[in-house]
């Protein structure tokens, strides 16, 4: 696979959980991901998640084409079996105690959090799992997403979520106000992890997705990121309706990530699911397009290299704050 | 452009991981190119790729722009916005922009609110003419050459039709050798030339400052000329004049025509100019005109250039190597490639092919 990090940077990001699946999408077979230019092969043995180097240490075959039998994932080339912690338990002809240690796999701490499996590829740096309470308050009815790609880098997608002025000409098809400017400059505050930031919108009206463009609603749009590329955003429209996303982007390259979305919502309980699925399914839908066509496809961290404007507080803030962390692009 | 030099622009423009040689990329930056029919910019700007960098072309006040497809404030590709009140806005955040590339509108501001100076695009020279817009990118002041002369395009007894553009994953330099070759005609183009000759006639050739000319006369079909009398899949034995003239006009660096008179005095031109997308791959534009017949419609002729069309792709697409090798001892030649030889030469004349790296096919 080729590298589209710099070292440096990859090293750095290798430093943070990253989600890579749902816990749900692991059962009878192994699943192939892509992290950091990395593939890896997460698989569940009976008590175990497991997230490998996606080889077989022995002839380099890919280790995801293969099966899970008995709770161990078996090599499709020659049938090695590999148990909890990435142990070759099984090699054709040799004695289960002979098994050369070489042939266990290189395997990565992972950590299960919303849901998620998130790993761990270098020297943990201690930076903490995004808090998402509202995920587990009872009073919102939560639900996921399919995962998206985005044929941008995490930064940008990052950037694209936290950013307050594109809904009037990126989303003027679903929610957005067509060149209508919110309040400026926002409430914008830093934090030891994250950045913080709130407006309100004056958005189309999408209480029963059936209302006209004409049709408009204050709603107070508040954003609270965890570094480096996990969003949350509450959406509170007044009367007591309160919507959350959670959006986390996983890097699978710089130039290209997987965006685990998942939304909760205290009204419309009664109500199915999938009217509101497919609204936020065409909202991400209007963001990737937009993106897939970026330059830069990661953003560029030199605070020099773009314009900044006074609603770029956020981004400008993001990007300084990367750069500080050693990250380069 | 800007007051910067060929050098200072490279710096900035030259596309990373561009299959073009950065010296071989300098040097045709400073011709200029086709980069779109004048028929696709109307309402929307429109956007292309030149020389591996993305280009978005629009009209704003009567005039016609080209400026680098990238937003100078996050990046986003402006040919998938559109003109407002004769502005080109950002799909993104709805900034809008002049035909001078300065921008004009920050919806997100307060109106008085001044507008950064260096928030403008980076703006290239445009020509519009021959029903083509053509780009320079180092702009007209570093030009190499001038547009190829085609004024008999529009002259009153003319009548002409564009040929379908096309794009192929073809090397533009290729293109234009295979345009201005003899003699593969006989090979390549039975189908829709007729019998052709093997043997290639000694013509003549002249190498000016920018351009090249060769010519012969020769043995010629009526299928060019009558191709009105061949209904479709029809195999005719087509009369055979004695004396046709073949007159090959060719500008630097993709610029070719053909103009074919029988001793009638019918005259049947072909223009072609190439776009180069990137190493490997071109947009073809081509016009089609004759100045007799005027009353009838193109239709036949158009439609038998693109056959001709699709006969030289068949063989030119899949050539190797994917650039044309500078170096004379590199591919051989024989007599009747006098041209080519003279091309390529000229070529490294430009400064082409000092640092050439082999391209290797997908």
């Amino acid at each position: 696979m080729l590298n589209s990090f710099s070292s440096s940077d990859r090293e750095i990001l290798a430093q943070y959980w990253h989600p890579v699946c749902w816990t749900s999408d692991l059962g009878e077979k192994p699943l192939p991901v892509v992290l950091l230019d990395t593939s890896l092969v997460i698989y569940r043995t009976d008590d175990d998640i497991v997230a490998a180097i996606d080889r077989c240490p022995h002839r380099g075959a890919k280790l995801s084409g293969g099966e899970i039998e008995k709770g161990r994932l078996v090599c499709p080339y020659h049938g090695l079996e590999f148990a909890e912690g990435g142990a070759c338990v099984h090699a054709a002809g040799t004695d289960s105690n002979k098994i050369p240690k070489r042939l266990n796999l290189q395997t990565f701490p992972i950590q299960i959090e919303h849901g998620l499996v998130w790993v761990m590829l270098g020297d943990d740096r201690g930076a903490p799992l995004p808090i998402w309470e509202e995920l587990y308050d009872e009073a919102f009815q939560t639900f996921p997403a399919p995962p998206f790609d985005c044929e941008a880098g995490p930064t940008r997608f990052c950037e694209n979520f936290n950013d307050v002025v594109h809904f009037s000409w990126v989303h003027s098809g679903t929610f957005g106000q067509k060149n209508y400017v919110p309040e400026l400059p926002y409430e914008f505050e830093e934090t030891k992890h994250g950045l913080k930031h709130n407006i309100v919108y004056r958005q189309t009206d999408r209480t029963d997705f059936e209302s006209s463009e004409e049709e408009t609603t204050n709603a107070l749009y508040s954003y609270d990121f965890t570094f480096p590329f996990a969003n949350h955003m509450c959406l509170d429209f007044g009367s007591d309706r309160v919507q959350h996303i959670f959006a986390v982007a996983s890097p699978v390259s710089a130039e290209t990530c997987r965006l685990f979305f998942q939304f909760g919502r205290n009204y419309d309980q009664d109500k199915p699911i999938q009217k509101s699925l497919e609204f936020e399914v065409a909202v991400c839908a209007e963001d990737l397009g937009l993106l897939k066509d970026i330059f830069p496809k990661s953003s560029p961290l030199d605070i020099k290299e773009e314009v900044h404007l006074v609603f770029d507080k956020w981004s400008s803030a993001y990007r300084r704050r990367l750069y500080k962390l050693g990250l380069r692009n | 452009m800007n007051g910067k030099t060929v050098t200072e622009l490279t710096d900035v423009l030259y596309p990373f991981g561009s299959a073009f040689s950065k010296t071989d990329w300098a040097t045709l930056a400073c011709f200029w190119h086709p980069a779109a029919e004048s028929e696709e910019v109307a309402n929307k700007p429109f956007g292309t790729v030149l020389l591996d960098i993305r280009v978005v072309v629009y009209r704003s006040g009567g005039k016609v722009s080209a400026a680098l497809d990238i937003c100078p404030h996050r990046g986003a590709q402006l040919s998938n916005g559109e003109m407002v009140d004769g502005n080109l806005q950002c799909p993104y955040h709805g900034l809008r922009y002049d035909g001078s590339g300065v921008c004009t509108r920050i919806p997100a501001q307060k109106p008085d609110a001044p507008i950064p100076s260096h928030m403008r695009l980076t703006t290239f020279d445009t020509v519009e003419r021959f029903g083509i817009i053509w780009v320079n990118i180092m702009g007209a002041e570093n030009q190499l050459a001038p547009l190829p002369d085609w004024s008999l395009l529009e002259e009153n007894n003319t009548q002409s039709a564009r040929v379908p553009t096309e794009t192929w994953n073809v090397n533009a330099a290729r293109h234009a050798e295979n345009f201005n070759d003899i003699s593969h005609l006989a090979f390549v183009h039975e189908t829709t030339f007729g019998d052709v000759p093997y043997e290639v006639p000694d013509y003549s050739l002249e190498i000016e400052e920018n351009t090249m000319r060769h010519y012969y006369v020769d043995g010629g079909s009526s299928m060019t000329f009558d191709r009105r009398l061949t209904r479709k899949g029809e195999r005719r034995v087509p009369e055979v004049y004695d004396k046709v003239d073949y007159e090959y006009r060719f500008t630097f660096p993709f610029a070719s025509s053909l103009h074919i008179t029988d001793p009638d005095g019918r005259c049947v031109s072909i223009y072609d100019v190439i776009q180069p997308i990137s190493v490997k791959k071109s947009r073809i534009f081509k016009h089609s005109a004759r100045n007799y017949n005027q009353d009838q419609p193109m239709d036949d002729l158009v439609e038998f250039e693109v056959e001709v069309n699709k006969e030289d792709r068949e063989v030119i697409e899949p050539a190797l190597p994917v650039h044309v090798p500078l170096d004379p001892k590199e591919e051989y030649h024989i007599r009747a490639d006098r041209w080519s030889i003279a091309y390529r030469r000229k070529l490294s004349k430009y400064g082409m092919g000092l640092d050439v790296d082999r391209v290797v096919p997908d």
